[in-house]
């Protein structure tokens, strides 16, 4: 029998870059593939390609054993080939009925829409798959594992019979995945093939038949699910043993030194999550987990960017109840945002002005101490080596890595005491990556606290002292010393393992667990 | 079940308001406000409005904005007013219609194709078009002497209701039949709710947001030329300040900003609201020039209302 | 090809203004068969722009931070009545003043909404528009408006020079220049305010005074409003109460001419400049060529819609 989907060394090059490198594999009908690899590994790239939505620079595609030309979102649908990228095909203000039937809505007479017929079917796939849902609520009263469920539905009512689902599973907990699951496995038996793409790798390990391991845009592997563990995964997704170098200051090295950032029982929500923890002078924390498990709210709320419910924040053990970017860094907190474009540089100032925003931000004098802020800005973007023609370009004109240089250069002066960086690693090329680990590791050896959330847990390994494991808004572990390694880590990613008390206390200087 | 009693009574926010209105005249001015004269007046202005308001919310919920409802409006009525000597009736009526739906495809085109912002599109639109109108009528008002066209203003149905209103009663249902039992009046909500979403969709989102645009202006128009047929002639500057009146009705119709949102049947009440409301204050004898005070304030307090939980 | 291209359309950008300014005033001569390049024209020309510039000097601000002022016409209406009104009890000083005070506080009062709510800006000037016009009824009694006392006080000083009459609106236009250019190009507060426009969640994060910084933009445009009220009837004595809505439209008009960036993040002083002359201009030619004042209004707004969609190529 032909396969359903097959790709003969698929590329996709932007520019420089390349994002797919002569990938291939074949995907047999009616089976489920899970497709795992870090950020920037060429999944989402991998995925749109199937759907239509880009196409490759080279390389052949055959459905059902035909060779394909390259496909459009219609010609992907008119094959049958659907993406469901959790629940961002939805529109939230209109029914579960209107999203599940829009763009494919039955007529009845004279083009009118048959509302009966759709309130039907509607109805009738939700109970296929075996959930109850309400099709004339909004979207967006639904818990996200329904959501995902109707944009699923969504893709069926289209005649798809090739599913790829992006992400599927993140910030659903315990029950939901389980439904998810179900659901799958139901599609699964009725004949639709499934790519399930997801960072939770004890979630793909258990779902999937076989999983296709990407790394850089290549394929690295494709394993037998049965075979196969989380660990496993997780080492074939870095690429090597990542060994933690032996010159990292342990946990305990910290226990004598002041107390940086305080964080009792914070929380952002009206639910049970609740955070606590501790950074000392000189300690880098790590915090990981897969997307979506809270980790960018919990430094969000304590920098004053979200509105907390409950809990505090003390910095240099001074309660800050009113919480706002620029109370944090007037005491000396600075944040570095996940998306640099949406919040971290100002693409069309030049770097100088993007650097000294943050001094110029405090300034007293009405005047612009030019001099001044162009030699303050010099010194800093050399400091993390940052690539440019000169301080005065546009921030544009740089590559992504010397971009997100530029955001971190900002926070590179001893007034700083504590920074906080939400996925600094994200499109960015290995030697930046290392460049912003190395200004980290300065200012730690300074005597300066810093928190990095990644997912890339790679770069943490062997940069933090400590490592938080959050997922589904809960620290599910926290990781010490020789314990920080990618299976204690993967370990812990899935969903719950057990509905955790309260107030779940992680403390960066207690004893390990 | 409170639950659902408030919910129902979120759900008609708009009559409970319009009640109170017509309470507090009915208490205070009964004779002022509720004579034969006086009411036809209100209903002939609401239904002038409520038309405007509900091209003004079609845009809305794509997203937009249209400042240049006045200026289509006046547009109408002068070219009808320029046109009846010429072309009868019949095309006094066609063309000013087309012309009217021509500018808001052009609206439109600037807004999708141009990637104009809305405010800027329509703004720059009005003075082109008020523009177009005073070159028209350079500078004057055209009377208009055709009976039959007077006619529409002063007609009524059973001698109470003006025709005005009955027009609008007919395009509001037609709009409303659309939006409920065609494909089109979804994907209008879907282009506002989520642009993201209908694209996947394969919704042709620049088509139908040129197109909504489009119809906008033809609604203008049909204002412009029943406001032609009440003041008698064509003046350019007739709509002056119906943008701003469109708005406010809009929003206090519950049609949302960001787009996606809101019933535009309730929009053309929130129209009605306005006029019974200018009518309240006239009936009091409020000085005129407050109206742009309380104008002012209803638009920033219903839109602060709105926006406050986003 | 590609490097060529992209450096051809930088300098564009750049020198656009200038470009600009010099195709205009040759269409400009053009047009009015050389009438207009004559110096005393000129100079007429710019006292002429004088109102309308310290109005567009204002707007460029709030646009180049991320917002609009829609209000700026009636706010230049309601000062002119406010003149009369305050100069009623306190003489023209007490008029002046309390103009000045009046539409920096309603300015301010903009900010605050704009700054403090989600509430869109051009909800909220649209709203001041609509509250300012009507003050501008009010404070007038809607009765006509005539301040000679401006004209009185300060022609005599440029008696003995030609065309002397112009150098009062000349001088404060250069001096609204001044300071507007200092305070976007040598100040904080321009950094600021570019920061903001160019993307104010990130200007947020770095620590940017962001409320403070929109309070200013938007309070120093209702001064400046006042300022070209003042000025208006300086050069014009009389006026009736609400005139005023062509200043937004000029101001609009000015700002795109001058190479603002509707969405916010980009724009100088020196560009909005010459978009007011070039403005003066065309208004000049098309006077001295007897287009009547309603086309000009259609024509203005075809240049601004045509600005706009160049800007827009430009950027892709």
């Amino acid at each position: 029998m032909a396969h359903r989907l097959e790709l003969e060394n698929v590329s996709k090059t932007y520019g420089n870059t390349r994002a797919l490198d002569s990938v291939s594999l074949a995907i047999p009908s009616g089976k489920i593939r899970g497709l795992v690899g870090e950020n920037g590994a060429g999944k989402s790239t991998l995925s749109k390609i199937i759907a239509g939505d880009i196409r490759p620079t080279s390389g052949v595609m055959k459905l059902n054993g035909v060779e394909t030309p390259y496909l459009t979102p219609a010609s992907a649908r008119r094959a049958g080939i659907a993406i469901v990228h959790q629940w961002g095909d939805l529109v939230p203000t209109m029914t579960v009925e209107e999203n599940i039937f829009l763009g494919s809505e039955i007529h009845g007479a004279f083009g009118t829409l048959n509302k009966g017929e759709m309130r039907r079917r509607a109805r009738e796939v939700l109970n296929e798959l075996g959930v109850d849902v309400d099709a004339s609520l909004a979207v967006s009263e639904l818990s996200p594992a329904h959501k995902q469920i109707v944009a699923i539905s969504k893709a069926l009512v289209r005649q798809c019979d090739l599913l790829i689902v992006d992400e599927g599973g993140v910030s659903l907990d315990k029950k939901e995945t389980v439904l998810l699951h179900a659901v799958l496995q139901q599609l699964r038996g009725q004949g639709v093939t499934i790519i399930y793409i997801s960072h939770l790798l004890d979630d793909v390990v258990a779902l999937s038949d076989e999983i296709t391991v990407l790394r850089n845009g290549a394929l690295v592997e494709t394993l037998d699910a049965r075979s196969t563990t989380a660990e496993d995964l997780a080492i074939a997704v870095v690429g090597h043993e990542v060994r933690r170098p032996s010159r990292i200051e342990e946990t305990s090295d910290f226990t004598q030194r002041r107390t940086l950032l305080d964080v009792k029982g914070l929380s952002w929500t009206h639910d049970a999550a609740e955070f606590s923890l501790e950074v000392r002078e000189g300690e880098i924390l790590g915090v990981t987990g897969p997307e979506g498990a809270g980790k960018s709210e919990l430094l969000r709320t304590i920098f004053g960017l979200m509105a907390p419910t409950r809990g505090m924040v003390l910095i240099d053990g001074k309660t800050i109840a009113a919480r706002s970017p620029r109370e944090m860094l007037k005491r000396g907190v600075a944040f570095v945002p996940e998306d640099r474009f949406a919040e971290g540089v100002l693409l069309d100032r030049s770097i100088e002005e993007n650097i000294s925003l943050p001094k110029l931000s405090f300034e007293k004098r009405f005047f612009l101490p030019t001099n001044e802020l162009k030699a303050e800005a010099i010194k800093k973007a050399a400091q993390i080596k940052t690539k440019m023609a000169s301080i005065d370009s546009l921030v544009s004109e740089l590559s992504g890595g010397n971009q997100q240089k530029v955001v971190v250069s900002r926070w590179l002066e001893d007034s700083y005491r504590l920074l906080l960086l939400d996925e600094p690693y994200k499109g960015i090329d290995i030697g930046a990556k290392d460049d912003i680990n190395d200004a980290i590791r300065a200012m730690a050896s300074g005597g300066r606290g810093v928190v990095v959330i990644s997912t890339e847990f790679a770069e943490l390994i062997g940069l933090v002292s400590t490592l938080l494991v959050i997922v589904n808004r809960k620290i599910v572990s926290t990781l010490t010393g020789p314990s920080i390694t990618p299976h204690e880590i993967v370990r812990y990613y899935q969903y719950e393992v057990e509905a955790p008390s309260p107030s779940f206390e992680a403390s960066g200087s207690s004893a390990m667990n | 079940m409170p639950q659902s009693f408030r919910s129902l009574l979120k759900e008609l926010d708009v009559f409970v308001i319009l009640g109170a209105l017509l309470l507090v005249a009915a208490i205070f001015k009964a004779s002022t406000f509720y004579n034969l004269s006086n009411l036809f007046t209100v209903l002939e202005l609401s239904a002038v409005l409520g038309i405007a308001t509900l091209g003004q919310a079609m845009v809305l919920i794509v997203r937009g904005v249209d400042v240049s409802v006045g200026a289509v409006m006046g547009l109408a009525g002068t070219l009808s007013a320029f046109l009846i000597p010429g072309f009868g009736i019949a095309g006094a009526i066609l063309i000013p219609l087309v012309v009217c739906g021509l500018i808001g495809l052009g609206n439109g085109l600037l807004v999708e194709k141009g990637r104009v912002p809305p405010i800027v599109a329509t703004i720059g639109m009005m003075w082109v078009v008020s523009g177009l109108a005073g070159g028209i009528s350079n500078g004057r008002l055209i009377p208009i002497q055709d009976e039959a066209f007077q006619r529409i203003a002063l007609g009524s149905a059973f001698e109470v209701i003006p025709l005005f209103f009955v027009g609008l009663v007919i395009i509001g249902a037609l709009a409303y039949f659309v939006r409920s039992n065609f494909a089109i009046g979804r994907y209008v909500y879907a282009i506002g709710g989520d642009e993201g979403a209908a694209y996947y969709s394969a919704i042709p989102v620049a088509k139908i947001r040129i197109g909504v645009y489009g119809a906008a202006g033809v609604l203008y128009g049909v204002a412009g030329l029943l406001m032609a047929s009440y003041v008698r002639s064509g003046m350019p500057t007739v709509g002056k300040g119906y943008e701003f009146k469109a708005i406010t009705a809009a929003v206090l119709g519950g049609i949302a900003l960001t787009g996606g949102r809101g019933n535009i049947f309730k929009a053309i009440v929130g129209a009605v609201i306005l006029i019974v409301l200018y009518g309240v204050i006239t009936a009091f004898a409020v000085s005129p020039y407050i109206q742009g005070i309380i104008q002012g304030a209803i638009l920033v307090g219903a839109v602060y209302y709105a926006t406050r939980n986003d | 090809m590609q490097l060529a291209m992209t450096k051809a359309t930088a300098s564009l950008q750049r020198y656009n203004q200038l470009f600009l300014l010099v195709a205009v005033l040759a269409i400009a001569t053009f047009v009015s068969h050389g009438v207009f390049i004559r110096p005393t024209n000129l100079i007429l020309v710019i006292a002429s722009a004088a109102a309308f510039g310290l109005v567009s000097f204002g707007q460029a601000l709030v646009v180049i931070g991320g917002g609009f002022d829609l209000a700026v016409g009636s706010l230049v209406a309601m000062s002119i009545s406010a003149i009369v009104f305050f100069r009623a009890d306190y003489g023209i000083v007490g008029g002046t003043v309390g103009a000045l005070a009046a539409a920096t506080i309603a300015g301010l009062i903009s900010g605050l909404f704009v700054s403090r709510t989600k509430i869109p800006p051009f909800i909220v000037t649209l709203g001041m528009l609509s509250v300012a016009d009507s003050m501008s009824w009010i404070l007038a009694a809607g009765q006509p408006i005539t301040v000679p006392e401006y004209d009185d006080a300060i022609s005599p000083l440029f008696d003995g020079f030609p065309l002397g009459q112009n150098i009062f609106p000349i001088i404060i236009l250069i001096a609204g220049f001044v300071v507007t250019s200092l305070l976007l190009h040598r100040s904080k507060w321009g950094r600021y305010i570019y920061a903001i426009g160019d993307n104010e969640a990130a200007a947020k994060i770095a620590g940017v005074p962001v409320m403070r910084t929109k309070l200013l933009c938007y309070g120093l445009s209702g001064f400046l409003c006042a300022l070209g009220a003042i000025i208006y009837l300086y050069q014009n004595i009389s006026a009736t109460p609400g005139e005023g809505a062509d200043y937004l439209l000029l101001s609009f008009a000015a700002t795109i001419l001058g190479g603002v960036y509707m969405y916010g993040g980009e724009g100088t002083i020196p560009g909005v400049l010459v978009g007011v002359i070039c403005l003066a201009s065309i208004t000049s030619a098309l006077t001295i060529a007897g287009v009547p004042p309603s086309i000009y209004q259609g024509v203005l707004g075809i240049i601004v819609l045509a600005v706009v969609l160049f800007q827009a190529r430009l950027r892709k």
